[in-house]
């Protein structure tokens, strides 16, 4: 069987121009774990039935295992790895740790992306809301009050 | 920075804080490296191939197309792996598998066991989803290709899958988990007695932790370095070791970052050393990551369960006899079974009893532990009978509980170290806002939904083994704590930081844990609720030698300097001291019952018309010594809760009647708890430190949190619509129908 | 996954001159495409990517409100005039999968989404849709999930769009370009049912491609709401759904339009049946009478009857005011 054709896709990744050569079937995930060395985002099912593997691209959360790398071509890609800033971790990293909003941390990226998503968005104010918002994102230990409380503490210093 | 080793005191107690994780800053930020995130030069893929069908014989494989995948390194099936990877169903690493797992009680039972499950090694079809092949590639879309087209030509046989308590064959197993599966006290019951006897049944679940297991094997001519998602290093260790036939010390293995266990990473599994027997044959790296589906079906689930509970009261609601009889299933060559009745034994007062398990072999993976084992379908069996019991009586479920109180372990003759499941009772009753009195179901209604309420009690053993925990003081670097424990979200790491912080009077930030390498010193596998009861006490006792090593070096200087126990390496000339403490385990010379305790309550709301359950309130009260952590604490009885959410209401393996095979091996599929499923929950700790368990006084809590949910969530259920439904999961098919 | 070759176009002309080649499937958001390509269940031998093309507008145009087959479902869900003119149609949306992969998936990928039935998600179970002739698991299996509406012989395989059952009640068009030149097919056959060909699920001809969705604007419309029902509170399928709008004066039903969703092979409606509502006093005896109409052809099985029970429930509930719910 011939070797499958190979792909070159350009994509910002974390405000880093990226250049490979790639298998079409390469998925946005595996070209950042396999490739980029970014292993924050996880393959938790592969098929985007669980949320750990949550990304931006330009700027809007998506699921980056059903994402084909050829698809991120000339976009820009934001993973857990991009968010802290020169000074230190972002504001909902920090939340994340006081409010103990993971315990093994697997999904614990995936998360934070999505929830930087609901930052973002002046109309998700009750409890209720951040909680439908954030259902794509499993967690399995159980930590689904401290990640919403960790949201809500954030929300409402932007209140103030 | 201010570092005063010894001067005791001064810092602010670490122990029963509130602490942060320590590792919280890597798992935020990405940087906290699973199983798999290892990737190493060279490093091939490996993915497994299941088998379709549930029972039969392969007769041959047709690989040419799969082999042609550009990338395709190797595959193997059971015609090669023995030659090509030494790999064999006589492979003495078996028995300290999850394979062998209640051995010993089912041996009781069965004059001849069967041997060992081990994939690859025959044409034999044991069970669906059984891995036939194994493709071996330069990547995962070459590995994952082949794997498609990997043709298997199967004799397919009738198999079942799902307990049938009239035809299947059942045997009666002897001792596991520390007690005897049958046991009877008989008494005669008065004869003004009432009786409720009633059947309860929960499906197969699955813990699908959200890192599927992974394994990275590294073969070197001087050992090889395993990467692993393990609640165990040095269990997985040793079964890698055997597996290969090395010794055991030429097998280093990590596994600082485990993406959750639940028990499915509690046992030895086959792709554990099958990914070190492939790295070792084609000598280089290899990454064998199951998938979502592999979760289901090769690192083990809790079995279905169908429960006959029968409660016999007098009509002050004093149980006179208590009768729990489990029907189980295991797999036709492992041993693991529910030990439902472990609570039933002793959580309440009762002359009689009658504890019974009856196991049949079926055509299914092999189950296995899964947080809360026994306890957690037997507790909802046992609890919501008495929630039952309470009705027909009419009395409050916690006042009958308080009336059949057991004052000691009556099973094992003897008294509890402590118990404050009253407080659990009393605090959790009060904050819930629990009733006085009863009231009758379908008394509450708030727009158009039902709202009923309903508690339960929990209760969970406190084991402890011995542990070992070493101190690194270096005159340049940080305090390190280092041990093989592992942390798989349970908050090990931070409790041992706080430990030692104490210990030594040692500022927090100062101190680095270095966990789940063999390069440290043994502790046992995370399971049962034990690590912190085990490690903790290790680190306590290492702090004791390291200070009583600086007090031999000398006085210490003034004690407003920060850098005390470095002038006295200074000054004794040396770069780093080291000492190793252990724990023994359960204290010795006791005769005690060590148990944690505690009751929730729940409330639902129920739309009649939608078929809509939702958990609106939650509040746990627990009694689990003392605190080490209030803040991971919590965490961990949280997730408990949460998992008893998804039992009660979501989740159930469901089997193809036909093909005896599972049909929802996915997470869309098996439904989990998502974000909108989950209340607010409080979580009270009673407090109230155990000590004649350990120094600390503290009880692990891993477990404790998810038996007596989904009977509680059953039992709010009835309480709001009248409807008593004693089948797991609770659908929107049982509410409207 | 299969190997396949990838191409981008930029242009519709230059996607339908691609398509026409035989083993080419357009790529948009790739949601239930690329995870049925790691199943095993689609092996496209070209993937078609259409991301770039300028189909991704939102406007009201006369009488019609205009959705670009590419607009993003989060895009669609969010939009003022969708909101205003369409409410069900956001709603719809908003109930299905997660945030993800609502910002991902292309309003025309939702459409042609394909079932979830776990059996034709899998290339080794019997299944008459994914590989004709193979037989069907579910006919001897758990169908507590699986489709009491529209059943073929034997594939009883729902229809998993939120959007469509939204769509279809609201008399939406879908406007597809082709070789043979654009087209328009209503909601209303733009699925076919399984029968005895349940592989070939809309009205589609290869090679063709939707362009854009038109949904009459209206009052009606303007109050529609979307109902869906399931076992978790969200990021799941339905077990049943209901899209419906109705105009009440002076007591009377003026107007009515009903959708479901989860029960069927496809998006279910009955227009005979609104049609018998029209004129008479709203009621819940009304109601229930329209109910049996619409699930008259229903084919339970003892483990999916719930079903027609949850659909009646999201009926009453999305037509009846509150109290006349529980008054029979």
């Amino acid at each position: 069987m011939p070797q499958p054709a190979t792909l070159t896709v350009s994509l910002l990744v974390n405000g880093r121009r990226i250049a490979a050569e790639i298998d079409p079937r390469r998925t946005l995930l595996d070209l950042l774990r396999e490739d980029c060395g970014l292993t924050g985002p996880k393959k938790g099912c592969d098929h985007g039935q669980c949320g750990a593997c949550t990304v931006h691209v330009d700027g809007k959360r998506m699921l980056s295992c059903l994402k084909l790398a050829a698809c991120a071509d000339g976009h820009a890609v934001t993973t857990i790895e991009g968010i802290a800033g020169e000074a230190g971790l972002h504001p909902l990293q920090q939340a994340f740790i006081d409010h103990d909003a993971f315990q093994c941390g697997y999904c614990t990226s995936g998360q934070i992306m999505s929830a930087l998503e609901a930052l973002a968005d002046p109309a998700l104010t009750t409890r209720a809301q951040i909680q439908e918002f954030m259902s794509g994102n499993l967690c399995r230990c159980g930590a689904y009050n401290g990640i919403v409380d960790a949201i809500m503490d954030l929300k409402a210093d932007a209140q103030l | 920075m201010s570092r005063q080793a010894g001067a005791g005191g001064e810092a602010a107690r670490q122990i029963g804080a509130p602490r942060s994780r320590v590792d919280g800053v890597a798992k935020v930020t990405g940087r906290a490296a699973y199983a798999a995130d290892h990737a190493l030069p060279a490093q091939a893929h490996a993915w497994a191939v299941r088998s379709p069908v549930a029972a039969g014989t392969i007769l041959g494989f047709a690989l040419a197309e799969a082999r042609a995948v550009a990338g395709v390194i190797a595959i193997y099936t059971h015609l090669d792996a023995a030659q090509t990877l030494g790999w064999s169903a006589d492979n003495p690493a078996l028995a300290a598998s999850g394979e062998a797992l209640g051995r010993q009680a089912m041996a009781q039972a069965e004059p001849e066991p069967p041997p060992f499950y081990q994939p690859l090694t025959g044409p034999e079809i044991l069970f669906a989803g059984q891995w036939i092949a194994v493709v071996v590639a330069e990547t995962p879309e070459a590995a994952r290709e082949a794997a498609l087209l990997v043709r298997a030509e199967i004799a397919p046989a009738p198999a079942s899958a799902v307990l049938d308590r009239e035809t299947d064959s059942f045997v009666s197993p002897g001792f596991f988990f520390g007690a005897e599966m049958q046991v009877a006290r008989p008494a005669a019951p008065p004869a003004d007695a009432v009786t409720l006897a009633e059947t309860y049944a929960t499906p197969a679940q699955f813990h699908h932790p959200m890192e599927p297991s992974a394994t990275v094997a590294d073969w070197r001519a001087d050992g090889v370095t395993i990467h692993d998602s393990t609640q165990g290093v040095w269990a997985a260790r040793a079964f890698i070791a055997r597996s290969l036939g090395i010794e055991a010390d030429r097998v280093s293995l990590h596994a600082r970052y485990v993406g959750g266990g639940f028990g499915c990473k509690n046992q030895m599994w086959p792709h554990q050393a099958l990914a070190a027997h492939l790295s070792r044959a084609l000598g280089r790296p290899v990454r064998l990551q199951l998938s979502r589906a592999d979760m289901s079906v090769a690192s083990g689930h809790r079995s279905q369960t169908s429960q006959d509970v029968r409660l016999t009261a007098a009509p002050d609601g004093a149980l006179q006899a208590l009768a729990h009889v489990s029907w189980l299933p295991t797999s036709l060559r492992g041993n693991f079974f529910e030990p439902c009745g472990l609570n039933s034994m002793l959580l309440y007062a009762t002359p009689g009893l009658d504890i019974r398990h009856h196991v049949a072999r079926k055509s299914i993976p092999s189950p296995t532990v899964f947080r809360g084992p026994g306890e957690t379908p037997g507790s909802f069996a046992l609890e919501c009978a008495l929630d039952e019991l309470a009705r027909r009586l009419d009395v409050d479920p916690i006042a009958l509980r308080r009336r059949n109180y057991a004052m000691r372990d009556d099973y094992h003759g003897r008294d509890w170290s402590a118990n404050r499941l009253a407080a659990c009772y009393e605090q959790g009753a009060a904050a819930f806002g629990w009733p006085q009195a009863p009231t009758p179901p379908r008394a509450r209604r708030e727009g158009r939904e039902r709202v009923g309420i309903g508690m339960a009690t929990t209760a969970y053993p406190a084991p402890a083994l011995a542990a070992t925990v070493r101190l690194r003081l270096r005159r340049d670097g940080p305090l390190a704590v280092e041990t093989s424990a592992t942390d798989i979200g349970t908050g090990m790491a931070t409790i041992l930081a706080q430990a030692v912080a104490d210990g030594l009077g040692w500022p927090i930030d100062d101190i680095v844990v270095r966990l789940a390498s063999t390069d440290y010193p043994d502790a046992p596998t995370a399971g049962r609720s034990k690590s912190t009861a085990s490690v903790l006490p290790a680190a306590a006792e290492a702090c004791r030698m390291l200070l009583e090593r600086l007090r031999a070096l000398g006085p210490a200087p003034a004690p407003e300097s920060n850098r005390a126990p470095f002038h006295l390496l200074d000054a004794a000339g040396l770069d780093e001291l080291v000492v190793e403490g252990s724990s023994t385990g359960m204290p010795p010379g006791t005769d005690l019952s060590f148990y944690s305790f505690g009751a929730h309550f729940v409330e639902v709301r129920v739309d009649e018309a939608l078929g809509r359950v939702r958990v609106s309130r939650v509040v746990s009260a627990l009694d689990c010594g003392a605190i080490v952590n209030p803040k991971t604490a919590a965490s961990q009885i949280k997730g408990g809760i949460v998992f008893g959410i998804g039992m009660a209401l979501m989740e159930k393996g469901e089997f193809h009647p036909a093909a005896a095979r599972l049909v929802n091996d996915n997470l869309a599929d098996y439904a989990v708890p998502v974000h909108a499923d989950v209340p607010e929950m409080e979580v009270i700790f009673v407090g109230g430190a155990d000590e004649r368990f350990n120094a600390f006084g503290a009880r692990g809590l891993g477990e404790i949190g998810l038996p007596g949910v989904a009977a509680a969530i059953a039992n709010a259920v009835f309480d709001a619509t009248g409807k008593r439904i004693r089948s797991l999961p609770i659908t929107p098919a049982d509410i409207v129908g | 996954m299969r190997s396949f070759d990838y191409l981008r176009v930029d242009s519709l002309a230059q996607a339908l001159a691609a398509l026409s080649v035989p083993g080419s499937r357009a790529l948009a958001g790739g949601t239930t495409l690329v995870d049925l390509m790691k199943l095993g269940v689609e092996t496209p031998a070209r993937l078609v990517d259409i991301g770039g093309l300028p189909l991704a507008t939102i406007a009201r145009d006369g009488e019609a409100l205009l959705i670009g087959a590419l607009a993003s479902n989060s895009a669609v869900a969010e939009h003022p005039a969708v909101l205003r003119h369409a409410p069900a149609i956001a709603q719809a949306i908003l109930s299905g999968a997660s945030g993800q992969i609502r910002n991902m998936a292309s309003l025309a990928g939702n459409l042609m989404q394909r079932t979830r039935c776990p059996y034709f998600r899998a290339a080794d179970w019997p299944c008459d849709k994914r590989e004709p002739g193979s037989g069907c698991a579910a006919a001897t299996g758990s169908t507590a999930h699986h489709a009491v509406l529209g059943v073929g012989s034997p594939c009883r395989a729902v229809h998993p769009s939120d959007l469509a059952v939204a769509l279809l009640a609201l008399d939406a068009e879908v406007h597809v370009a082709g070789p043979a030149g654009p087209r328009r097919i209503a909601m209303a056959r733009f699925y076919r049912l399984p029968a005895d060909t349940p592989a070939i699920e809309t009205e589609l001809a290869p090679g063709e491609l939707i362009t854009h969705v038109a949904v009459p604007v209206g009052d009606l419309a303007g109050r529609s709401t979307y109902l869906k029902l399931r076992g978790r509170a969200s990021y799941e399928f339905a077990s049943a759904s209901v899209a419906a709008a109705i105009r009440v004066e002076e007591g009377v039903v003026g107007a009515v339009a009903v959708a479901l969703g989860g029960l069927g092979t496809v998006p279910w409606r009955d227009v005979a049946a609104e049609a018998d509502l029209l004129g008479r006093p709203l009621s819940r005896a009304a109601v229930d009478r329209f109910c049996d109409a619409l699930l008259a052809p229903a084919q339970p099985r003892a483990d999916n009857r719930y079903k027609l029970d949850l659909a009646r429930g999201a009926i009453r509930r999305c037509l009846l005011p509150d109290m006349m719910e529980e008054t029979a």
